[in-house]
């Protein structure tokens, strides 16, 4: 009746400072951003478990403290992240007093093409009710959509020690295996995140959940295999530079506090170049940083497109071969980006990764001429 | 009006539900309710209740019967299912995030039809700071509803600006605490959401819902009456305009002198001469000539004192459409417009007036007669062998019994309309050709055309 009086506001983000429309290289291509064919992850889980808050801090750069004055969430709020076409998906928040498992609702335009349902429990609160709610969103989920993933955040693990933090996980995952056992569906995969707003944990299980949604995700992590490993390069992480979740990393294992540095590093970086930047954006083609750490190890950052970036920790006499690791650097955007085309070519998703696999094996020559080189060099 | 009124309130803890509903009853008795179910579910947080399971409110409107019923939920199973659906959608679906809280329209035919106006209360303990309240009329009439909207948009902004202002106030008065301890109390309080009561400090808030809530719905019905029309949309404009602006002049100075007429003279016996049995009455044997000399315009002279011949006029008046009353008192100032135009004269005794004959015809009302006579008709006129249709089914419905006084005026009023539009539809024919079609299709007949020539003058 008076939609057009008011303008729709929902975040406390600036405008401004967002992702924008996608409009990368040209390679955006009709149909791609359209809101049907993305993903959605489903943030649930009992009132006042931390939903929004999470999805604000992750996606909306709100500092942990200032969710304490959130409102409590009505209705279903539907954020686009529509970043680059790795990154592209709709987020769900719920508002935990409502049970959408109710008949009226309509459970196939809820779970339909939903990718993800992170499940988030309040590990300071008393968490029985949480799982009964967790089993029968699950089994419901899971009648309407098998292929959705379940991740369970325990969630405002902050404060609580370390040990208590691993007995609940242990718990809650117990009791939630149980369940699902009983209702014969043993077949269910559950992750688990300890999670809190308060430092990087929250990124780091998002960043798993996304990871997840990404049908790329072989092949991006074999190029960073094999970037890593002729660069002498000790770990690297693919990031989306506006939400800080990593998309892709290589194979060793991932240190929680790499991971934060690198994240502090993305905030260093845009932070600066926001300050003495002439350019409207913090971010662009030739962003790139180098941080020296004082235990002989270099933070390294490169962009990849305008929404990625490469973050890179490396041993310091390792870096005085900087022209090898930047040429190698190039190799691999040109792969990303060569996957990306693919990508917009093929609309058919299932059938991406077959044929990103010669992609796959021209990169591999590419760095073992580059490695051959590399030798050759150092021989001399 | 046919609607149901709620109030409805996100809870902090049980989520949206509706927590006080008002509606009309009509047909349905008060003891029929079931007003002490026992399904309701166990919602004890205070914020969720309003008057409690058992107990309703209910105000009487005598004068249409109607019944205005608030109570926690709707005292009906059916649209309690309804209201919570609807409840839900306005809090969590369709929400106006206008701060002022606006309005939003949804609904279908098997849902029922809901006007939200969601709103927000100040609560310095409520995460936010504030709680969310909706107020939802739902009607199964689509219509109605978006018709009635501008009205119900201004009474519903002023209830929830009320209701706002009063918690402003309280919020206010606490508003000097500082600010860690409201942070702190939030952080301790939160799992008991207060109640509107609390919210607005007014123990007697909902009391005040329920006769704000009755008399719109009340006022709603009277907002939008129905009538039906025939013809010429009555808001278009008429097509053309071939009389002189001077005669339209005149209709327009009339019709409040007319009023005024009407006004002054308050006779307490006015009321029981309603109908043209009336005019039967009076003029007894000759009623049939005289309407058909009102409907045909020949002239009709009514001569008395102004106190009698006023509700003769006045049921005279009815025998002729709308558009073509021209009724005018007469006097000696006035005597320059007694003209053709004007084809029933009322005049007092001291007026001289034209002897009846054939085109004029007269009624002299007699100072006491001894026979019962009250008027002296003269008329050398004769009526056609077959009078008019309209003039037929007007005598038909004078003399049917089975009409109260109401009725007949109205199947008079419907008869009228009915031929004014016909006339109206005559005119518009441009040929003769089009116009003997058009004759057939709405039945007019040959005895008919003195009272179209005569109309058709006069009508648009």
């Amino acid at each position: 009746m008076s939609y057009e009086d008011d303008e729709y506001h929902v975040d406390t983000f600036p405008k401004d400072f967002g992702y924008g429309s996608f409009d990368q290289d040209g390679l955006d291509e009709p149909g791609m951003g359209g809101g049907e064919s993305k993903p959605r992850i489903l943030l649930m889980g009992l009132r006042r478990s931390g939903k929004s808050s999470i999805q604000k801090v992750v996606f909306h750069k709100m500092s942990p403290n200032e969710t304490l004055f959130l409102e409590s969430t009505s209705k279903i709020v539907k954020d686009d992240i529509n970043n680059s076409s790795f990154v592209q998906f709709q987020i769900w928040d719920f508002p935990g007093q409502i049970d959408f498992i109710d008949p009226t609702f309509d459970s196939d335009m809820i779970f339909g093409g939903c990718g993800a349902l992170v499940f988030v429990i309040d590990a300071k609160d008393d968490y029985n009710e949480a799982l009964t709610k967790f089993k029968n969103t699950v089994i419901k989920a899971y009648k309407v959509n098998p292929r959705i993933k379940f991740e369970v955040f325990i969630h405002k693990v902050d404060g609580i020690s370390d040990d208590s933090k691993m007995e609940s996980q242990r718990d809650i995952h117990q009791r939630a295996s149980d369940d699902l056992s009983d209702a014969g569906l043993n077949q269910i995969h559950l992750s688990f995140h300890l999670t809190s707003i308060y430092d990087h944990s929250i990124f780091e299980a998002f960043s798993k959940v996304v990871q997840k949604l990404i049908p790329q995700l072989p092949t991006l992590e074999n190029l960073l295999n094999i970037f890593i490993s002729h660069s002498g390069i000790e770990k690297a992480f693919l990031f989306d530079v506006v939400s800080k979740i990593y998309i892709a990393t290589d194979c060793s294992p991932v240190d929680m506090q790499s991971y934060e540095l690198c994240c502090d590093m993305i905030d260093v970086v845009i932070d600066l170049s926001s300050i003495y930047s002439s350019e409207e954006t913090a971010f662009d083609h030739e962003s790139s940083s180098l941080i020296k750490l004082n235990n002989n190890t270099i933070l390294y950052l490169r962009e990849v497109n305008k929404f990625l970036a490469l973050v890179c920790i490396l041993r310091e006499e390792n870096f005085n071969r900087q022209g090898v690791i930047d040429y190698n650097f190039l190799c691999f955007r040109k792969a990303i980006s060569e996957v990306f085309e693919l990508r917009m070519k093929s609309q058919k998703l299932e059938t991406l990764d077959e044929q990103i696999e010669p992609e796959d094996d021209v990169v591999d020559e590419d760095e073992d001429e580059l490695v051959a080189r590399v030798n050759e060099n150092h021989l001399n | 009006m046919n609607a149901v009124i709620a109030l409805c309130h996100f809870c902090e803890a049980h989520g949206p539900s509706a927590i006080f509903c008002t509606q009309t009853l009509r047909d349905t008795k008060l003891e029929e309710l079931q007003l002490n179910q026992q399904h309701v579910e166990n919602k004890l947080c205070s914020a969720c209740n309003s008057l409690g399971q058992t107990n309703g409110m209910y105000s009487k409107d005598n004068e249409s019967g109607a019944t205005f019923l608030s109570t926690q939920t709707a005292a009906l199973p059916d649209v309690q299912l309804l209201i919570k659906q609807a409840a839900v959608r306005s809090l969590s679906c369709e929400i106006n995030s206008n701060k002022d809280g606006g309005f939003v329209f949804f609904g279908d035919s098997s849902r029922g039809h809901v006007l939200s106006h969601t709103f927000q209360v100040n609560d310095l303990q409520a995460r936010g700071f504030y709680q969310l309240f909706s107020i939802i009329v739902l009607m199964k009439d689509k219509y109605f509803l978006l018709n009635t909207k501008p009205f119900l948009a201004e009474h519903l902004r002023k209830i929830s600006a009320d209701i706002q202002a009063s918690a402003k106030k309280i919020n206010d008065e606490t508003k000097e605490l500082p600010r860690q301890r409201r942070l702190s109390s939030a952080q301790v309080l939160v799992q008991t959401p207060r109640s509107l009561v609390e919210l607005t400090g007014e123990e007697n808030i909902f009391a005040f819902l329920h006769s704000h809530f009755s008399w719109i719905l009340l006022a709603s019905s009277r907002f939008l009456t129905e009538h039906v029309t025939f013809g010429n949309l009555p808001w278009l404009p008429p097509q053309s305009s071939d009389r002189p602006p001077q005669q339209r002049l005149t209709y327009n100075i009339t019709l409040p002198m007319l009023q005024k007429y009407e006004e002054t003279i308050n006779d307490p016996e006015r009321e029981e001469f309603y109908s043209l049995r009336h005019v039967k009455e009076v003029v007894r044997r000759e009623f049939n000539t005289i309407v058909y000399c009102a409907l045909t315009g020949i002239k009709i002279i009514v001569r008395g004192s102004s106190d009698r011949t006023l509700n003769f006029m006045l049921c005279l008046k009815k025998l002729l459409p709308e558009p073509m009353h021209n009724l005018m008192r007469i006097d000696a100032q006035h005597q320059h417009s007694i003209s053709s135009d004007y084809k029933i004269i009322s005049v007092s005794n001291e007026i001289a007036v034209p002897m009846a004959c054939s085109s004029v015809y007269r009624v002299d009302f007699l100072e006491d007669s001894a026979d019962g006579q009250k008027v002296c008709v003269k008329w050398p006129g004769e009526l056609p062998r077959k009078c008019p249709d309209l003039m037929v089914k007007l005598m038909k419905a004078v003399d049917e019994k089975r009409f109260t006084p109401l009725v007949l005026n109205k199947q008079t009023r419907v008869l009228m309309e009915e031929w004014k539009n016909k006339v109206i539809c005559l005119n518009q024919a441009k040929s003769s050709n089009g116009q003997a079609k058009l004759r057939k299709v709405l039945g007019v007949q040959p005895q008919d055309q003195p009272l179209i020539n005569y109309w058709s003058g006069h009508l648009q």
